[in-house]
């Protein structure tokens, strides 16, 4: 034992639910630092040689990886990769770097990251936003090479050992869907909200996961004995033996749970007073589709489509036909709401900082991306349309903040659908259109959305975030970010009354809808339809089949007139959130130098 | 030395897997291809990254030069492709 081992308290962000006890595995993406610059004359050869040896093996290593991806999440998934591989294989990088060290004497190291700099900056100088993203291809590709070419040990993901807790700065999409199968246990982060993608696909894997976890990287040493709490955004690093006891028999309790619901998920969701409430998945690939069906979903209330355009390509109508109809296919007779891109915001975390917006949340993203290039719309609402022809489609528009939106995407909608009547090609005529209420001026709308909108669907994450100035993904304020605000009950409330005016479904597809403890308030505001995480399907059902809607209403319309948060929440009988100052301190007040 | 001028005929421009197409068509060819557009001269057309570097949208005019024995044959094939909309390709 030496003196390092202290008990150290990380307080992050919850984005994925449940307890994880592991090893540490530190991912670092830390760029190692050139030590060798010259080489002498009769090195060139050997150098040259060495140089292009290791882009080999990275080039190997990638199409490794994009073949275990694309066995267990599909080809759209692994397309992630082509970018890396055709970059790795670039002729003009290759000759670049081959140039310097030949006629400069450079060593490989210097003469890769030289060639590179001037691609990254041509990168940068682009417009397009998509191309620009591929920048972050870049980095991933170079850090890959200079890890190699330095003769490090690289912390591959898939050098994981047995019983891992991830640890790392930040996970690209691309190596978060590398986390499947048995061997992680969880994830740390120290960026990233609960919205990114790392979260995202955490949640669908269903590993407890702490995001925003300040200076994980450094407190934590590999292989130190991780306790991740996705319950209450908590890390204990090197935890003492009563705490990791503790925590033992909170895992065991979560694993009898989880095998009790299991047994459980054939009942149907229905109030004691006897209200059957429709329980749809979230997706994101489409292989969530089993556990969706498994759990009992009547439909899928959000399918996300941002994974086929995170690739090197946009996706064609016809990939994207052949994706969506998988699901459509997977899910029938249910209907499946096919959300359109929502790109932008945290959601493009991975691009170029430098080109980043001041204020992506405030920025370009979700439909206005849609509307700017009707082209990608309407490819996108084609491809709904023909996969309506093997069951039941929605389309659903994100990030809508007035009405004119909805117009002009519903014009594109029968643009679309006349063309396609025209070309004679197999589509569903029946799409209705709905909109995503998540900006606050959609909230005070929601009746005048619900003349036009055929559904609307309370994205409860934005919506909070927006209403209460939040940035769940800063670790400072994120406390503050409370679905239990009365503004935000009272936003619900208005939705459910505007939509009820002219008899529209609404339905809430936020995390919101996956709390339990949150679920006999839904009810008791007039929720009917509940959109979540598939995993998190059973232990809603609970929730629903112990409320009583009579009662629930009553406490509702209270919960209405209360003046806080905690107010609301200690009416409800709910925990409160830790204290961001008591969290912060306990982390500060750790021996200096633990590491 | 060969020379053409094309306007770029994809909606959505020169994107990734359209210059896949081009730079793995010019590496067919034993010349040297370049292209240009605007101030962006003289780029390895045989270079997937340096044919994204260009950035073509819809409409613009991209400049194809081939240096080499097979120049005339490169260029026609390199140009024919930029200004196609890659149906069926893509």
């Amino acid at each position: 034992m030496t003196g390092s081992a202290a008990h150290v308290v990380l307080s992050g962000i919850s984005a994925s639910p449940g307890i994880a006890i592991g090893r540490a595995f530190l991912h670092s993406k830390e760029t190692p630092p050139i030590r060798q610059r010259r080489i002498g004359p009769h090195q060139v050869e050997a150098e040259a040689e060495r140089f292009l040896a290791t882009l080999h093996q990275a080039g190997e290593e990638v199409r490794r990886t994009r073949r275990l991806v694309a066995g267990e999440h599909g080809e759209e998934l692994a397309q992630i990769f082509d970018a890396q591989l055709a970059m790795l294989a670039d002729v003009e990088m290759k000759e670049r770097t081959l140039q310097c060290i030949r006629q400069f004497h450079w060593s490989a190291e210097r003469a890769f990251q030289h060639s590179l700099e001037e691609m990254k900056r041509g990168f940068a100088a682009i417009q397009d936003e998509y191309l620009r993203q591929r920048i972050s291809d870049l980095l991933d590709i170079e850090r890959q090479v200079l890890l190699r070419l330095a003769g490090g040990e690289i912390q591959a993901l898939e050098s994981l050992r047995a019983n891992a807790v991830v640890v790392a700065r930040d996970l690209l999409p691309s190596e978060a869907v590398q986390l499947g199968g048995r061997r992680v246990k969880g994830i740390v982060l120290e960026v990233g909200g609960p919205t990114s993608h790392a979260a995202i696909i955490a949640r669908s894997l269903g590993l407890p996961t702490v995001l925003g976890a300040a200076n994980c990287t450094r407190v934590v040493a590999s292989s130190d004995l991780v306790v991740v709490d996705g319950n209450a955004g908590e890390v204990h690093v090197r935890p003492p033996e009563p705490v990791l006891r503790e925590y033992r028999s909170r895992l065991r309790r979560q694993q009898r749970r989880e095998r009790d619901l299991t047994a459980r998920r054939g009942l149907a969701a229905v109030t004691q007073d006897g209200k059957e409430i429709a329980l749809l998945a979230n997706i994101d690939v489409p292989s969530e589709v089993q556990l969706a069906v498994a759990n009992g979903a009547r439909g899928v209330g959000m399918y996300r489509t941002e994974y086929l355009f995170l690739g090197y390509q946009l996706p064609t109508e016809e990939e994207q036909r052949a994706a969506y109809s998988r699901i459509v296919q997977g899910m029938a007779p249910h209907p499946v709401t096919i959300r359109t891109i929502d790109l932008g915001g945290d959601k493009l975390g991975i691009a170029l900082k430098a080109a980043a917006e001041l204020n992506p949340y405030l920025g370009w993203r979700g439909v206005r991306v849609s509307l700017d290039i009707p082209e990608l719309l309407k490819t996108q609402l084609r491809a709904i349309l023909r996969a309506g022809a093997h069951g039941d489609v929605c389309a659903l528009l994100p990030m809508v903040a007035s009405l004119d939106e909805l117009r002009a995407a519903r014009a594109v909608l029968d643009e679309a659908r006349s063309e396609l009547r025209a070309s004679g090609e197999a589509f569903g005529e029946h799409c209705p259109l709905g909109v995503m209420v998540e900006v606050p001026s959609a909230a005070l709308m929601a009746d005048q959305f619900a003349r036009e909108a055929d559904f609307l669907s309370l994205g409860t994450n934005d919506l909070i975030q927006y209403t209460l100035a939040v940035d769940r993904s800063n670790a400072r304020v994120a406390p503050l970010y409370d679905p239990f605000h009365p503004a935000v009950l009272r936003l619900i409330d208005l939705v459910v009354r505007g939509a009820a005016i002219h008899g529209v479904p609404v339905s809430i597809c936020g995390e919101m809808a996956g709390d339990p403890r949150a679920t006999a308030l839904l009810l008791g505001l007039g929720i009917e339809r509940l959109s979540m995480s598939p995993g998190l399907i059973p232990e809603v059902k609970e929730a629903i089949r112990s409320t009583k809607l009579e009662a629930a209403r009553k406490r509702a319309q209270e919960c209405l007139h209360l003046t806080t948060g905690a107010e609301v929440r200690s009416y409800l009988g709910i925990a409160a959130a830790p204290q961001p100052a008591a969290a912060f301190a306990r982390v500060e007040a750790a021996p200096a130098g633990v590491r | 030395m060969a020379q053409k001028t094309v306007v770029i005929a994809n909606r959505l421009g020169i994107h990734a897997r359209p210059a896949a197409l081009i730079a793995g068509a010019a590496s067919k060819f034993a010349s040297d291809i370049f292209l240009s557009k605007g101030e962006i001269r003289d780029v390895n057309g045989k270079s997937i990254m340096s044919v994204m570097m260009l950035a073509a949208e819809q409409g613009s005019e991209v400049t194809v030069r081939a240096e080499g024995e097979d120049a005339e044959a490169a260029v026609a094939a390199v140009a024919e492709l930029l200004g196609s909309n890659f149906e069926g390709k893509i």
